[in-house]
């Protein structure tokens, strides 16, 4: 794919965007504004996503005062369309409905798409730069052009990220001259580097580490908001989890209590549903998982008629994870406990990998395993794990799949919140899989840090944090791969990023609350299939171009449409974008 | 001479083969695969064929094996399975700091030693030599990494604020000035040799700095050497020091040596002209063995004080299944070490005619 496009070149690009894009670009002036969904007004409660507080539109620069299309006549909106919705993943058409108004029309209703974009895979680059990097990740990467609060000065491959600040930066003043990001896997390491005041901060903290840096004056611990889940999976088309009771009884015995107690950093949740309690819709307060009584779950067992001789394998792997920071020893305590009842349970410590594939493929029995969160929705954590196309616990629940289908096609909050309920009280009945814990991490910073805070999901901001140097020293545990994260999957990538490139929405600092970025406000449709952002005015990038809705429209097209001259990346799987909207226009099948 | 060099070059091809044979198998006996190294734990099985498709895993190994020779022998290492990029580019960009820490750590063992065998077999059985067999051994016995923490713990945060301090990690301080070489020379285009050797040199932050007369980044540089170079080095110190005294000690009850002390010489002439110098070719060995261990040193130094070196790199490209770039590491650190090898060879016949005779 990669030597292909290259055959494209500029001259492919100017013929594919002159016929595709400006072909389907209105030939009148830009619609109205009022044609598209009431850009001039808050989103209504009922319109919008219910999680999502609508930035308030009296923070934002005045809509009503945006140029009428008449002060702009220049401007020639670009869009991509579908001309039916086949084959071709959730987009269906991108438009640049005026220089500062990008509208995103839906194949099939998603409600987290204004969540979605916050990924920086989703960061806007800009349109010329695009042109000249041919949206290569290794030119790129020498010099890349967001809008962010700092810019690249030198990346030291293997050492350090060194970034500039942007002093036309539209989010006020940076606090730094520049920030430099390094990494080492240790967490020791990134420790004495924080203590020694080489660093600012670091954001691999062991939680044995967590008591320490609490009695260190020097330091401090930013805790991360917990996005996880650990849960014990059963698979409903083996022996003996093909049995209802079964499964419930094997809820009844897990004392996930003592297993957070014993084995998680303080701070960390039982948890009382799949999803943490701050998803909203998506968490029901009033479905308690099963209580721990051993009593009633031996009545079960035995009204299932459970064979006590044959051993039960629980697989899992020997990897740390936040939300499973002792894998070996959680596994042991669950041994132990469904031993009280007579329980057989084999340990079966597998390869990572292995284990990964061999679960997803519904062949294993019981599995210890865990997710974490990629955007906070609540689809993000149930279609993924009992939706109608997972295997690892066996055969789908129809009952289930039909409630999460009312959540997944609806932007009304409360309509959603109760197919969620409705989700949450089956999974109770049917156990597909147990519920654990939600693992709590951490970063730390230097105790002079003002304005340190640590995001859950997506890069922090440096910018508005000062340390005692000119420069802001952070410690990440990894290289990023490249600065085209359109392209990447990895959270050290994205840090880096994340302070190049800046998304259309963004979060507040330290929370998953929507928060305005390059877009000010948004809105949707009813049926949450027509999604329209309101573009932040004057934004510059780095190297002094003016962003407009095209910028938006060309960063998003270069990743759905597979035929486009920058289609190229670092590997041309572009894969939050395939992950999130489904298969690319002009794909080779 | 000259016979002899060509004899153990020829001999270099075989070991190469053979450890490309090694590497190339070892690297697909590891559990696991690339592709959910990459991807992530997320990654669907029609992805993951993809990513193998476009990498030819789903080739056979001997395939695969084929295809990576010939490659190697059109000086084409591959490109990088994590990162995209050519082999060759990221075996410049680490070989510099791992040769400079093997090179600063080389030094200091062998001068230190050197001089505390010597030392000690001079004060034989006194209580200088006791205490320097102690330093010895525990020396012989301290892991590195352990070391490597506490030497960090010492001297950047007990130490901090002191004249002492010294940085804990990373080859140069946030914000030192010192622009890459092809940048500066506008040869952001090149390639081949040309960039590989620039890359070389433009990593290689001693000389970088020396060559732009940055002598402050040059001091900076050397201060972040310090403990990681100390910290390799001192199993090597051990060592050298371990197998110098017990030279000397055998060196003095030569006959020649008693006669030297008997024609009335004294007695540093004795122990540096005519005991050192016959002590000589089993110290130069073990100090050219100890570059090997001084290399696979490197990668757990430079783990634990985060450098940019083969080490880490090699780590990394370990635990995600980065083929190509195992692959072309190893093969990078055997040669070097059978260069070492060969050097060290070479020297014996300098330090002892008799060798050359034979």
């Amino acid at each position: 794919m990669t030597s292909k496009n290259r055959l494209f070149g500029p001259v492919a690009f100017a013929a594919v965007s002159s016929m595709v894009l400006a072909a389907c670009a209105p030939a009148a002036p830009p619609p109205a504004p009022t044609a598209a969904p009431a850009p001039t007004a808050a989103p209504a409660p009922t319109a919008a996503p219910a999680p999502t507080k609508a930035p308030d539109p009296t923070k934002a620069p005045e809509p009503t005062k945006a140029p009428a299309p008449t002060q702009a006549p220049a401007f020639k909106g670009d869009k991509m369309a579908v001309p039916a919705c086949k084959d071709t993943g959730e987009m269906k058409s991108i438009e640049a409905v005026d220089a500062l108004t990008v509208k995103f029309s839906l194949c099939q209703p998603d409600p987290s798409f204004p969540y979605k974009v916050t990924g920086n895979s989703f960061g806007i680059l800009q349109k010329d730069d695009l042109a000249k990097t041919g949206g290569d990740a290794k030119k790129i990467n020498e010099n890349p052009v967001g809008t962010g609060p700092f810019k690249m000065k030198e990346w030291k491959r293997g050492d350090s990220i060194n970034l500039d600040a942007n002093t036309a930066w539209w989010g006020g003043a940076n606090q730094n001259k520049g920030l430099v990001i390094r990494w080492t896997k240790e967490a020791s390491q990134a420790l004495i580097e924080l203590r020694s005041g080489n660093a600012d901060g670091i954001e691999k903290v062991a939680s044995e580490d967590f008591d320490a840096i609490k009695k260190d004056s020097k330091i401090k611990l930013v805790p991360v908001e917990a996005l996880n889940i650990l849960y014990v999976g059963l698979n409903n088309t083996k022996a003996p989890f093909d049995n209802e009771k079964v499964r419930q009884a094997f809820a009844m015995v897990i004392d996930r209590k003592k297993i957070v107690d014993d084995y998680y950093p303080a701070g960390s949740q039982v948890a009382q549903s799949f999803v943490p309690d701050s998803f909203k819709p998506g968490f029901s307060p009033n479905v308690k998982w099963y209580d721990v009584d051993l009593k009633a779950a031996k009545a079960l067992l035995d009204e299932a008629k459970f064979d006590y001789t044959k051993e039960v394998p629980l697989s899992y792997r020997e990897v740390v994870r936040v939300y499973l920071p002792s894998p070996g020893k959680v596994a042991q305590e669950i041994q132990a406990q469904m031993k009280a009842i007579g329980v057989k349970i084999k340990l079966e410590p597998k390869e990572s990998g292995t284990f990964l594939k061999s679960a997803s493929s519904g062949n294993e029995t019981m599995v210890l395993l865990g997710w974490g969160a990629d955007y906070p929705d609540a689809t993000n954590f149930y279609d993924t794990h009992v939706g109608p196309t997972v295997k690892t616990f066996g055969k789908p629940f129809d009952d289930i799949v039909a409630q999460l289908k009312i959540g997944d096609t609806n932007s009304d909050f409360a309509k959603r919140q109760a197919a969620y309920d409705k989700t949450n009280e089956l999974i109770k009945q049917h156990v597909p899989l147990i519920p654990v814990a939600h693992g709590v991490s951490a970063q730390a910073f230097g105790a002079g840090v003002t304005g340190a805070h640590a995001n859950p999901l997506t890069p922090n901001e440096y910018s508005k944090m000062k340390g005692a140097k000119d420069n802001f020293v952070y410690v990440q545990s990894g290289e990023p791969i490249s600065l085209d994260c359109a392209d990447e999957s990895d959270g050290e990538t994205f840090n880096a990023c994340g302070q190049i490139f800046e998304t259309l929405m963004g979060f507040k600092p330290g929370t998953i609350e929507l928060a305005p970025a390059l877009a000010t406000e948004y809105a949707g449709n009813p049926d949450a299939t027509e999604w329209t952002f309101k573009l932040r005015p004057n934004v510059k990038f780095h190297n002094g171009a003016t962003m407009d809705a095209n910028d938006v429209v060309l960063s998003f097209v270069r990743q759905w449409d597979a035929a486009n001259p920058y289609h190229k990346g670092d590997t041309g799987d572009f894969q939050y974008f395939n992950d999130y909207f489904g298969d690319f226009l002009n794909a080779k099948k | 001479m000259a016979q002899y060099i060509v004899k153990r070059l020829i001999l270099l091809v075989f070991v190469v083969i053979g450890v490309l044979v090694v590497t190339f198998g070892l690297a697909r006996a590891i559990p696991g695969d690339p592709c959910t190294s990459m991807l992530g734990e997320k990654a669907t099985p029609e992805k993951c064929e993809a990513f193998k498709q476009r990498f030819g895993l789903n080739d056979s190994t001997p395939v695969q094996f084929v295809r990576y020779v010939t490659n190697i022998a059109r000086g084409d290492f591959g490109q990088s399975i994590r990162d995209s990029r050519d082999v060759t580019d990221i075996i410049a960009e680490r070989l510099p700091l791992t040769i400079e820490l093997t090179i600063t750590a080389s030094f200091i063992s062998a001068i230190s030693g050197v001089l505390l065998g010597i030392v000690s077999s001079v004060r034989h059985n006194g209580p200088v030599d006791v205490v320097a067999m102690i330093f010895a051994n525990v020396g012989v016995s301290m892991p590195i990494f352990w070391l490597g923490l506490l030497l960090a713990y010492l001297f950047a945060i007990t130490l901090g604020g002191t004249s002492f301090q010294l940085p804990p990690s990373a080859r140069i301080s946030p914000g030192a000035d010192l622009p890459n070489l092809l940048k500066l020379w506008h040869m952001e285009d090149a390639t081949g040799a040309s960039r590989f050797f620039t890359e070389l040199l433009s990593n290689s932050y001693l000389l970088n700095a020396a060559m732009q007369g940055k002598w402050d980044v040059f001091w900076d540089v050397i201060k972040h050497l310090i403990l990681p170079s100390v910290a390799v080095a001192t199993v090597s110190v051990s060592i050298i020091a371990r197998m110098t005294r017990g030279a000397m000690l055998d060196v003095f009850t030569q006959d020649y040596i008693r006669v030297a002390r008997a024609k009335g010489l004294g007695e540093r002439l004795v122990v540096m002209k005519h005991a050192f110098r016959n002590a000589l070719v089993p110290i130069v060995t073990v100090v050219g063995l100890q570059f090997g261990g001084l290399l696979s040193g490197a990668v757990l130094t430079e783990t634990t004080f985060s450098l940019a070196g083969m080490g880490t790199k090699l780590v990394e490209s370990i635990e995600a299944r980065d083929y190509p770039v195992v692959q072309g590491i190893v093969i990078v650190v055997s040669l070097l070490l059978v260069f070492v090898n060969l050097l060290v060879d070479l020297s014996y016949a300098y330090l002892n005619p008799r060798i050359r005779v034979q």
